[in-house]
């Protein structure tokens, strides 16, 4: 039994690791927060450097790698507070054209997924809050009993008031039809792949949030010094970052196991998938607030970074569903014998 | 990443499977090991479970154990709580004894001690918490003064596990009053017979005796009852507090079928299609998946021969605190009938039982505050707490 990621998971982690800190530092999403547009600068580093082609077939120009590949790098992706729309074109729209696009389709995307050129969005819900919908070439939608690939002749975009400045959000309306259907949701296979890889892929990120937001407490209450010491060192302070650490050291297990369930196809991924997501929105849940409370007073102003973590960490946390509506679903779509 | 089981494995889980399905005493629950009866049935059981040979399937076979790795041992503990086969009660001997014996024991204290624990003829408990030593376990008073050939021990043990009922207690004794707090203290197994040792039980919580207050009143213990060398105990008691580095963490089996049990309340009490019950039973769900999830990683990393060292605390934290919403999640679906224990067959009395446990869980073993103390300080690298 081999529960760790391999040698070459853990090289593109570091790869990832250096090329986000070093192409989207902090000073970058203070940029976008104050008005800069969203550029493909830096997803075009990362299609150099192999990323945005991790789950593209080696046939259509990518590394052929798979949903658990792409974990760790999702973690990283998070601790940067990365803009990039990493989970939407890799690790959603890649593997389900890959498999179940028609080879028109795949031709038509695949390597420009891999080279960079194609971003894409994914329509949850009615659209109203599609995120990177106004900078994308093209977008995943779930409409009547189908899930649709919509090029830009086909939607229209109109950019909405985003919490999250540096994950810009839009109002996009597509245009479906016979000809943009993809699969059916029918399909058992094809909604597990949606569902399992949109709820790994978010629960990896927001475990990544919370590491992030857990690091930058421990920094600062090691530093703030009150009474003659730092406030790290007082029990009601350090025993909150214990609790934060426990809930994330408890939340990427169930994520990484769900990326492996996922990519062995094994039973029960889409429930296990739901179980990621759960719990790593309520670890980020609880490292959003604690490390607010952590930082005091200057974790409340726009001056502080900790904001640009605080507000991806809320939007993510309702992507693909909050943790009370994933528990409904959890009950009402199946039963207990099945669960346990 | 690869999380399948090996030919052998799977061999072993259906050969225990197997052996329990035909030996777990089924018609008739036991009585609790809180009593005289109950314990003497549950130390029948430990002996009926080693002349099986699965006694200490973790021992090196050279002690007569099957040498089982973690994998083995995690997949001995699920098909044990899967078969809901009795509390086990000579833990304390087979998982801390033997190792601290393997470790420090000269080779006569290893054939006079080791066979007897393997066969459970001999059941041990722990004497290393005081009244005035808990958290901080160097602060033992228990003197033992050294008399011609013999120790002379005078003093007091708490929180001794089935202490009323065991044959023999390993305890930490001072030695050298003089020395500082860690210097000084002795590892000195004592025959619970030896005069001058007397085991009062303590009554819990749910009203059964489970552990004992164990006095010792001018008690002479021979020097052959030493472990290690006399003043270097606290090395030795090491050894006993990290002798479980190498096993597997407390199973997530447990939990799960525990949500069964709940899940059954629920549908008895005609509650659970309620949105609300079923929320409460998801998230019990969704954190009991995560335990297990947590728990294959850690097994993981031990049969890789990693030491998962601090990590320890971060599974305490996680194991107590979800035993602890399983017990409140049962309250809560019990409703007002939980007011009364009168409720009928012996499935109430085990929740009762367990929920009084789960009570306990934040506290035995190190505090949750101890644990997070550890977890924030040599995880996270935050400044110590000034020291008094």
């Amino acid at each position: 039994m081999n529960f760790d990621f391999d040698d070459t998971q853990y090289a593109l982690r570091d790869m990832a690791r250096d090329l986000f800190t070093k192409e989207s530092p902090a000073s970058r999403l203070r940029e976008m927060w104050e008005g800069k547009p969203f550029d493909r600068r830096v997803w075009k580093t990362m299609a150099e450097a192999g990323i945005c082609g991790l789950t593209v077939p080696e046939e259509f120009g990518g590394a052929g790698g798979t949903i658990l590949d792409l974990t760790l790098v999702y973690e990283e992706a998070g601790r940067a507070c990365l803009p990039e729309p990493l989970l939407e074109t890799t690790g959603i729209a890649a593997p389900l054209i890959a498999r179940f696009g028609s080879d028109v389709l795949k031709e038509r995307w695949l390597p420009a997924i891999a080279s960079g050129d194609a971003i894409a969005g994914i329509q949850e819900g009615d659209g109203s809050h599609v995120a990177g919908g106004a900078e994308a070439d093209f977008i995943v939608a779930g409409r009547d009993d189908a899930i649709h690939i919509v090029d830009s002749g086909g939607f229209r975009a109109s950019p909405v008031a985003s919490l999250d400045q540096a994950r810009p959000v839009a109002r996009v309306e597509c245009d479906t039809g016979f000809e943009t259907r993809l699969v059916s949701t029918g399909d058992h296979d094809a909604l597990t792949l949606f569902w399992g890889a949109a709820f790994t892929g978010a629960a990896s990120i927001l475990n990544g949030l919370a590491m992030q937001m857990r690091d930058m407490s421990v920094a600062y209450v090691t530093d703030r010094k009150q009474f003659g010491r730092p406030v790290g060192s007082f029990q009601a302070v350090k025993h909150k970052l214990a609790s934060m650490h426990v809930a994330i050291e408890s939340a990427r297990p169930a994520a990484w196991y769900a990326a492996y369930a996922l990519t062995e196809s094994r039973d029960g991924a889409t429930v296990d998938s739901a179980v990621a997501k759960i719990a790593a929105n309520d670890a980020e849940a609880l490292c959003n607030s604690e490390a607010l409370q952590c930082h005091g007073g200057i974790g409340f102003t726009w001056e502080h970074d900790l904001h640009f973590w605080l507000k991806r960490g809320m939007a993510l946390r309702g992507s693909f569903g909050t943790s009370a509506e994933l528990r409904r679903n959890l009950t009402r779509v199946h039963d207990w014998d099945e669960l346990l | 990443m690869d999380l399948s089981f090996t030919a052998e494995q799977q061999a072993f889980r259906d050969e225990v499977r197997s052996w329990l399905a035909d030996n777990v005493p089924h018609a008739e629950r036991l009585p609790s090991p809180g009593t005289a009866d109950g314990f003497a049935a549950h130390a029948a059981w430990e002996r009926a479970l080693s002349a099986a040979g699965y006694g200490g399937i973790a021992w090196p076979e050279e002690f007569g154990g099957r040498g089982a790795d973690v994998v083995l041992q995690a997949i001995f503990e699920e098909e044990y709580l899967r078969a809901g086969a009795p509390e086990r009660v000579n833990i304390v001997g087979q998982k801390l004894m033997a190792p601290t014996l393997w470790a420090h024991g000269s080779q006569e204290q290893k054939r006079r001690w080791l066979p007897r624990i393997l066969s459970s003829e001999d059941i041990w408990s722990q004497g290393f918490s005081e009244p005035e030593a808990g958290s901080d376990l160097a602060a033992i008073r228990t003197r033992a003064e050294l008399v011609d050939e013999h120790y002379v021990v005078n003093g007091q043990k708490i929180w001794t596990s089935y202490g009323a009922f065991a044959d023999w207690i390993f305890a930490l004794v001072r030695t050298d009053p003089q020395a500082e707090r860690h210097a000084g203290i002795t590892f000195l197994a004592v025959d619970m017979k030896t005069a001058g040792v007397e085991a009062r039980s303590i009554v819990q919580l749910d009203g059964h005796a489970g552990f004992a207050e164990v006095f010792f009143t001018d008690a002479k213990v021979p020097v052959e009852n030493v472990i290690g060398e006399p003043n270097d105990g606290w090395r030795v008691a090491m050894t006993t507090l990290g002798a479980e580095r190498d096993s597997p963490p407390r199973s997530a089996t447990r939990y799960l079928r525990d949500l069964k049990t709940l899940i059954e309340i629920a549908k008895l009490r005609g509650i659970d299609g309620e949105p609300t019950v079923r929320d409460e039973l998801a998230r019990l769900y969704v954190q009991a998946k995560c335990y297990a999830h947590a728990t294959m990683r850690v097994i993981s990393r031990i049969s890789k021969g990693d030491d998962i060292g601090v990590d320890a605390s971060v599974m305490k934290l996680q194991w107590s605190e979800l035993e602890r919403t399983v017990f409140e999640t049962g309250l809560d679906l019990l409703g007002s009938r939980a007011a009364s224990l009168d409720a009928p067959g012996d499935e109430a009395e085990e929740f009762w039982h367990n929920y009084w446990y789960a009570r306990a869980a934040t506290i035995y073993a190190g505090t949750s505050e101890i644990q997070r103390n550890i977890v924030s300080e040599r995880l996270l690298g935050l400044p110590r707490e000034p020291r008094p």
